[in-house]
């Protein structure tokens, strides 16, 4: 970590870009699912919406790109932030909304987000599960 | 323990310490690899490094599925996501697109000490905060920088007698990749199970052109439906059918076929009473028993946490363990038996599944096989449709004469049968089983299904001038 001011480091910090295709479907990828409303919001701060967008017939979003930490700063151990993170919604009339919170982006590196949508039971209240995945990767044990 | 290493289809992973009482989910093997890959290491290494990992990673759970290691100590389950003792995996995690094609080119490859049979319990740390007896994955960075390659990588840390093993089959229904990669001007009877398959696929994801010609030439046509085939699912678009494009084909093509039979199988059922009937446990058997393992086998296609078992009507520890993953995921009390809370659950679960999604993916489009073996001599509407799949069947593969539809197993049927025995691998024994009969009608279904067009689908012919 060299000596820059705070300004400079908060200019630097997003000059990576990321990309993030989102694929839905359902029956473990037997049925793709077309229509499905993705809504990819910043994970990183004031969780602003970046993206609104509606999946194809092969289930899949257009290809969306992030701002990110550059690539340099996950090629070596380092205290700062290595990578960048989104929240992503899917949802379809008739299926459990999925929910996918900190989902990690690196700078250069197409990722996709697979989305595997459960119907709904007729009698859904009962049993909601949370799919909700907070993905801390910081944690002392699996942290790089 | 077998004698050599395969790779297992699946994998059951518990999302926990050994003792929780966490969910367990069951994926693909190389879907599991790819999230170990995504969740241990920065996508943005250079490639030798990621290898390195890589290796690592499928060894030490290729270690876990070979030696059994929680299966003996009484766990349902084949490894856990405790970075403290396994490898971190993130239950529903991004995918990283160069991680993807790696994972999909050497899944089937482990680590091994030359004169062992075991994969190599290949143990690994971040090699800054914790430091091991194994491979350091800060270091394999600064090794990938210096030029190493991914073997190099690999013996610097565990040793100059360590190989690499490739090429391992998989368990199950998941043939083995070609040696050579099939591509533009090769032409053989791999060629045509892509085709086949990929035709069968392209009718439930429309982007896929048809292959008009299932005849095991790779055309122009069967190019471009594997480039759309590689594009939907985030492989390198190369109209080459490797390692990476072949796994992928069969494992979407399984999943595709698994939800039509389950359908088809549905129609016994249709029949019979959906109401509960006494408790169901451990030691029934039965009708009532069968029921209940349909709606468990179906709705595991959709939910993970759910395990799939075979339809069989008897309630053994395999039907056991899938009660208890289905009371866990609908947060009901884990006890192993059906009773009215459990029933309801799993029947509802069903139900919403089949009132949502589209009415397509739930037609069975075979009959199940009759229950009475048909043989010379016999007449009945069960031959017809016999005769029928078989004509069908003949239109594609050449060396099963076609015979009329008469209703009357004749010795020109006879014959049908044998070739159609003799072209698949089963007993020539000219009389139709269960086993002969399932066989006949997947064929059958593989190719009728394969030609069922949707709209907009480019249907592999150009039209017009």
């Amino acid at each position: 970590m060299n000596n820059e001011s705070v300004n400079q480091l908060n200019e630097n910090e997003n000059k990576g870009i990321a990309y993030l295709t989102v694929r839905v479907s359902t029956g473990d990828n037997a049925i793709p699912l077309p229509g499905v409303k993705v809504i990819i919001r910043d994970g990183d701060g004031d969780k602003g919406i970046l993206y609104n967008l509606i999946t194809d017939r092969s289930g899949e979003t257009e290809t969306v790109s992030v701002s990110v930490p550059p690539k340099e700063s996950s090629l070596s151990p380092s205290e700062e932030k290595q990578y960048g993170t989104v929240n992503i919604d899917a949802s379809l009339k008739g299926y459990h909304t999925m929910t996918y919170s900190y989902v990690p982006l690196f700078d250069s590196i197409y990722a996709t987000q697979l989305v595997k949508m459960i119907p709904l039971s007729d009698n859904g209240q009962d049993y909601i599960f949370d799919y909700r995945e907070n993905m801390q990767l910081d944690t002392e044990e699996n942290s790089l | 323990m077998p004698n050599q290493p395969i790779i297992p289809e699946f994998i059951t992973v518990h999302l926990g310490p050994p003792d929780s009482n966490a969910r367990n989910v069951r994926v693909s093997f190389p879907e599991y690899i790819m999230n170990v890959a995504s969740s241990e290491i920065f996508p943005t290494w250079p490639e030798s490094a990621l290898r390195a990992n890589i290796y690592a990673q499928i060894s030490f759970a290729l270690n876990r599925v070979y030696t059994e290691y929680y299966r003996i100590r009484g766990y349902d389950f084949d490894i856990t996501n405790s970075t403290a003792i396994d490898q971190y995996f993130v239950y529903g995690r991004d995918i990283f697109d160069n991680i993807r094609r790696i994972v999909g080119d050497i899944f089937t490859s482990y680590l091994r000490r030359r004169g062992s049979v075991e994969p190599l319990f290949a143990q690994y740390c971040n090699g800054t905060t914790v430091t091991c007896d194994g491979l350091s994955q800060w270091g394999t960075v600064e090794l990938a920088n210096n030029g190493f390659t991914p073997y190099q990588i690999l013996t610097n840390y565990y040793g100059n007698d360590i190989e690499i093993v490739r090429n391992t089959p998989i368990s199950g229904n998941v043939p083995s990749a070609p040696l050579i990669p099939l591509r533009a001007g090769i032409a053989n009877d791999d060629v045509r199970v892509i085709q086949i398959r990929l035709n069968r696929i392209s009718t439930n994801y429309p982007a896929i052109p048809k292959i008009i010609a299932e005849d095991g030439i790779f055309t122009d046509d069967t190019e471009r439906a594997v480039m759309a085939f590689q594009r939907v699912f985030g492989l390198t678009e190369d109209g080459i059918v490797g390692n990476s494009t072949w796994y992928a084909i069969q494992y979407i093509y399984n999943s595709v076929k698994r939800l039509n039979e389950l359908n088809s199988e549905g129609i016994r059922f249709e029949e019979v009473s959906n109401e509960l009937p006494d408790l169901l446990k451990e030691g029934d058997s039965g009708s009532d028993v069968a029921v209940f393992q349909y709606f468990l086998s179906y709705i595991a296609g959709f939910y993970d946490t759910i395990l799939p078992i075979a339809i069989d009507g008897i309630f053994g520890e395999s039907t056991r363990n899938s009660v208890i993953s289905a009371q866990k995921t609908f947060g009901l009390v884990q006890d192993g038996i059906v009773g009215e809370n459990t029933w309801n659950a799993v029947y509802k679960a069903y139900r919403g599944i089949v009132d949502t999604i589209p009415v397509e993916y739930t037609e069975g489009t075979v009959i199940p096989f009759p229950g009475v073996t048909l043989t010379l001599g016999s007449e009945s509407d069960d031959v017809s449709v016999l005769q029928s799949y078989l004509n069908y069947i003949a239109q594609t593969y050449t060396e099963i004469p076609s015979i009329p539809i008469t209703g009357y197993y004749g010795t020109r049927t006879r014959e049908a049968v044998i070739a159609f025995q003799r072209r698949f691998g089963l007993p020539a024994t000219g009389r139709v089983n269960a086993l002969t009969w399932s066989a006949i009608a997947s064929i059958y279904s593989d190719l009728y299904n394969g030609r069922r067009i949707s709209d907009g689908q480019f249907p592999g012919f150009e039209i017009g001038g």
